[in-house]
C-alpha cells in the first residue's frame, strides 16, 4: 500500500536548463537573485519548477484544459510572494504548499461558477508501451483512470489533496505535513481516511466493477516494499484500529 | 457469498495487503475471506487502487506549450512592480489567532491623501519585522458591496456605474451622510482564513483604500472618516489588520475600538473582549491590549471601564445572521421630521437618500421594505418605505454578525494546565496580604477564554459572593493569562475555574 516516490517518466512538458546568469550557483542564489527583482533568475526558476508544478496541478485537478491556466497563476503568485520566502522551509515544499492553495481556491471558484452543461474535455494519455500489461486499449485505460478520478473527485478537499500529494505526487508525510501546515499525524489519519472512503467508492464505481472483481479473485495478499517516510498512512495511527 | 451486513475491518486488510500479519494471523483473515464477501470486494477494491494508482502516476500532463511560450504568457501576467516587502510581509506579520469575531471601529481625521495602490508599498510608513515567514496564499478576495447610501465612489468613479465588486488597491471614498457596507466572501467553514464572514463598514466623509484583499489577508488603509471592521474567525497564519497614521492595528480575534481625535491626533484603542496588538513603528514590540483596557497614545494604559458611547460604538453595525442577500433592493429614504438616522439589519443610514441593500427575495414585499426609523433620542420605530423597482437578482451572498466559534477542553486536559498555574495565584495572595496586613479567605472566580492556539486571550475575575480586592484580582487574571492550553478542538473555549484563597489553603 505505500508506495516510493514515482519514477521519472517519459515527460511530455519540455524542461530545458535554466537560464542563470553565469554568476549564479544553485537554487539558493537564483531564488535571492529573484527575490531582488531580477527577471531573468525568475524566469530560470520558472523554468526549473514548470514541470513539477504542472505536474501537482494536474494530478490535483485532473485531466482538464484549465491546468496550464492554473500554472500560470501559480507562477504569478510565486512572483508577488517571492519576496516573503524566508528559506525556512525547503523551496520545492514552499512552492507546493502555494500550488496546492492556488488550485483549492480555482476549485473553490469552479464551485461557485455556475455551470451549463458538462463539457468534454481532452484526456491525458499515457505513453505508449508505459504499463506493458497486455492488449489493453488505452480507451479502456483511460476510462479506468476517469473512473479513479471521478472517485478522488468524491473525497473531501484536504483528504483529497494529502492523498494526490502522497500516493499520486510521490511526497512523504513529512513534507506534506509541511505543505498543507498539518502535523505528521494528521497528515496519517486524513490519509488513512481518504484511501478508507475511495476503497469503498471503488466497489460501487460501475466502470471498475470488473477489475475489483477480478483483484477480489486472488486471496494472498502482495507484500510491498516501504520506502517512502515509514508508513505515513498506509495504516492507520496508533490506536486506531481502523475496523470499522 | 455470505458476510453481508459487517463492514469490513480496513487496517486488518491493510496489513494483510502489506505482509506484516502473523502467518497465524493471515491463515485466519484468509479463511474469514473465503467466506466473507464483503471484505473479499473490499480487499479487491484495495488492490485496485493500488494497480490504479500505478497506471495515474504514469500519466504525465499534456503538454500544451513550450517553456518558452509559457514564460512570455506569464511575462506579461507578472505585476509591473513587485509588492514592497515592508507592506507584505507585515501583512503576514501576526497570524491572527482566529478566535472570534471582531470589531473594530476607526475614527480618523487627517488630511485627505491618495492611499496608494496594490503593487506599491500600501503605506509609507514603516511596519514592524514579520515574526515568522509569510505562507503562500496570495489568491485575491472576492469583495462585495453588500449596501450603501448616499455618494460612494471607487477610484472617482460612482459606485452605481462601478459595480459592487471589488479589488484590491480600490480606493473608496464616501461623500456627506453617505455610508457603504462591504463583505468579503470567502467564509466557507474549512481550513481557509476566515471560517466567518469578513467585511467592513464605511461612514460619511471617508476615505479608505483596500490595501490588500487577499485570502488569508485584509488589509484596510484609512486616510480619513470612520471604518468599522468584522472579521469572522480567523485561522492560522490570516492576518485582518487596518492601518491609521503611524499605527496598524491588527485583529486577533477580538471587538475592539479605535478612534483618533480630528483636534490633536490622539488615538484610543478600547478592547472589549480577546486582545489587539499595536504596531507602533517606535516601538521594538507592539503594544498588546487586553480586554476591558483603554490605551491611548498620550497617556499609554488607561485604568478606567470602557464608557457607555465606547461600548455602543463597539455594537455590531452589521446585517443580522439569516439574512442572505441574493436580490438587490432599490429605495430611497424619506426626509421624515425627528428622523435621524436609519436601520435595517444592522446596516445604518444616517441621511436621507437612495439607498440599495442585498437581501434575500422575502424580505422584498410590495408594499415596501420595513425599515427602523431612529430619532435622536434613540427611539425607534418601524417604517416601511416602497421600493424603487423591482428587485435585482445577484450572486448569493450571506452576510452574517460576526459568530464566535465554540470549541471543547476536556476536564482531563483543563486540570494540569490550572494545576501548574496554582503557584502563579497564590503568589499574588501572599502578595496581597503581605501588602495589606490582612490574611481573610477570599473566594473568587476565574473566568477564562481559552483562543485556538491554547492561550489565554481574556482573563476576568469575579468575586463569589463578595467583591475581590482589585490589587489581587488584577493580579490573578494576569497569571492567568500566561497559561497554555492544549489546542481546543472547534475554536474557542471559555471557562471558570474557582479559587479559594486563605491562610494555609492550597487553592
Amino acid at each position: 500500500m505505500l508506495r516510493s516516490p514515482p519514477s521519472p517518466a517519459p515527460a511530455s512538458i519540455p524542461v530545458t536548463a535554466p537560464r542563470a546568469p553565469a554568476s549564479m550557483h544553485g537554487l539558493e542564489a537564483l531564488i535571492r537573485q529573484a527575490q531582488t527583482g531580477d527577471e531573468a533568475a525568475f524566469e530560470a526558476l520558472f523554468r526549473r519548477h514548470r514541470g513539477d508544478v504542472t505536474r501537482l496541478v494536474f494530478r490535483l485537478l485532473g485531466p482538464t484544459p484549465e491546468v496550464d491556466d492554473v500554472v500560470q497563476d501559480v507562477f504569478v503568485h510565486v512572483y508577488r510572494s517571492l519576496p516573503s520566502f524566508r528559506g525556512d522551509a525547503k523551496f520545492s515544499t514552499w512552492l507546493y504548499r502555494l500550488t496546492t492553495n492556488v488550485v483549492r481556491m480555482h476549485l473553490r471558484r469552479a464551485r461557485s461558477r455556475p455551470r451549463f452543461a458538462d463539457v468534454e474535455v481532452p484526456e491525458a494519455t499515457a505513453p505508449e508501451g508505459a504499463f506493458g500489461d497486455g492488449p489493453e486499449t488505452a480507451t479502456e485505460r483511460n476510462e479506468r483512470l476517469a473512473a479513479l478520478r471521478r472517485v478522488i473527485d468524491t473525497l473531501p478537499e484536504k483528504k483529497r489533496t494529502v492523498l494526490v500529494l502522497h500516493d499520486l505526487q510521490g511526497l512523504p508525510a513529512k513534507e506534506i505535513a509541511a505543505i498543507v501546515e498539518a502535523p505528521v499525524l494528521t497528515v496519517r489519519t486524513r490519509l488513512f481516511y481518504a484511501r478508507k472512503a475511495l476503497y469503498s467508492a471503488l466497489t460501487a464505481e460501475p466502470a471498475l466493477a470488473s477489475l475489483v472483481d477480478a483483484m477480489a479473485g486472488t486471496l494472498r495478499g502482495r507484500p510491498e516494499a516501504r520506502e517512502d517516510d515509514g508508513g505515513a498512512g498506509g495504516r492507520p495511527p496508533r490506536g486506531d484500529g481502523g475496523a470499522r | 457469498m455470505s458476510g453481508e451486513g459487517h463492514a469490513p475491518k480496513t487496517a486488518a486488510l491493510v496489513a494483510y495487503l502489506e505482509g506484516v500479519l502473523t502467518p497465524e494471523g493471515a491463515r485466519r483473515l484468509e479463511s474469514h475471506l473465503a467466506g466473507c464477501g464483503t471484505c473479499a470486494r473490499a480487499l479487491g477494491a484495495m488492490r485496485a487502487y493500488d494497480a490504479l494508482v500505478d497506471e495515474a502516476r504514469a500519466i504525465e500532463p499534456p503538454a500544451a506549450r513550450s517553456d518558452a511560450a509559457a514564460w512570455e504568457a506569464l511575462r506579461a501576467r507578472l505585476p509591473r512592480r513587485r509588492l514592497g516587502l515592508d507592506g507584505r510581509v507585515a501583512a503576514w506579520a501576526v497570524g491572527a489567532a482566529g478566535v472570534a469575531a471582531a470589531v473594530a471601529f476607526l475614527a480618523l481625521a487627517g488630511a485627505p491623501g491618495r492611499a496608494p495602490r496594490s503593487g506599491a508599498d500600501p503605506v509609507g510608513d514603516r511596519f514592524t519585522v514579520p515574526e515568522r515567514p509569510a505562507p503562500a496564499l496570495p489568491a485575491p478576495a472576492d469583495v462585495e458591496v453588500t449596501a450603501w447610501s448616499g455618494e460612494v465612489r471607487v477610484d472617482g468613479e460612482p459606485l452605481a456605474d462601478h459595480g459592487p465588486r471589488l479589488a484590491e488597491g480600490d480606493r473608496l471614498t464616501t461623500g456627506p451622510g453617505a455610508a457603504l457596507h462591504a463583505a468579503i466572501a470567502t467564509a466557507d467553514g474549512g481550513d481557509n482564513w476566515a471560517a466567518g464572514p469578513t467585511g467592513w463598514a464605511l461612514g460619511p466623509d471617508a476615505d479608505v483604500a483596500l490595501a490588500s484583499a487577499r485570502v488569508g489577508e485584509l488589509i484596510l488603509t484609512v486616510e480619513r472618516g470612520a471604518l468599522t471592521v468584522a472579521a469572522g474567525a480567523l485561522g492560522d497564519d490570516a492576518y485582518v489588520g487596518v492601518r491609521a497614521g503611524r499605527y496598524t492595528v491588527s485583529v486577533e480575534g477580538t471587538r475592539f475600538l479605535v478612534s483618533r481625535e480630528r483636534e490633536d491626533g490622539e488615538v484610543r484603542v478600547v478592547v472589549a473582549e480577546g486582545v489587539v496588538r499595536i504596531h507602533d513603528p517606535g516601538r521594538a514590540s507592539p503594544i498588546r491590549v487586553g480586554p476591558g483596557e483603554v490605551w491611548s497614545s498620550r497617556a499609554g494604559r488607561i485604568p478606567r471601564p470602557i464608557a457607555a458611547p465606547e461600548v455602543e460604538a463597539l455594537a455590531t453595525p452589521w446585517l443580522p445572521e439569516g439574512v442572505p442577500g441574493d436580490g438587490t433592493a432599490a429605495f430611497t429614504l424619506p426626509q421624515t421630521r425627528g428622523v435621524v438616522s436609519w436601520e435595517l439589519g444592522g446596516a445604518h443610514f444616517d441621511a436621507a437618500g437612495d439607498v440599495r441593500v442585498r437581501l434575500a427575495p422575502a424580505r422584498f414585499e410590495p408594499e415596501g421594505i420595513e425599515l427602523a426609523a431612529l430619532d435622536r433620542f434613540g427611539r425607534r420605530r418601524l417604517e416601511r418605505v416602497p421600493l424603487a423597482g423591482d428587485p435585482l437578482p445577484t450572486a448569493a451572498f450571506e452576510p452574517r454578525a460576526p459568530a464566535e466559534g465554540r470549541g471543547v477542553l476536556t476536564v482531563e486536559q483543563i486540570r494540569p494546565v490550572v494545576r501548574r498555574g496554582q503557584r502563579g495565584l497564590r503568589r499574588c495572595y501572599e502578595r496581597w496580604a503581605r501588602s495589606t496586613g490582612r490574611e481573610a479567605p477570599i473566594e473568587l472566580r476565574l473566568r477564562l477564554k481559552v483562543g485556538r492556539r491554547g492561550d489565554v486571550v481574556d482573563a476576568t475575575v469575579v468575586g463569589d459572593g463578595v467583591p475581590v480586592p482589585p490589587p489581587l484580582g488584577g493580579c490573578v487574571a494576569q497569571a492567568a493569562r500566561g497559561w497554555l492550553f492544549p489546542l481546543p478542538e472547534g475554536g474557542p473555549v471559555r471557562l471558570e475555574v474557582p479559587v479559594r484563597f486563605g491562610p494555609g489553603s492550597r487553592r
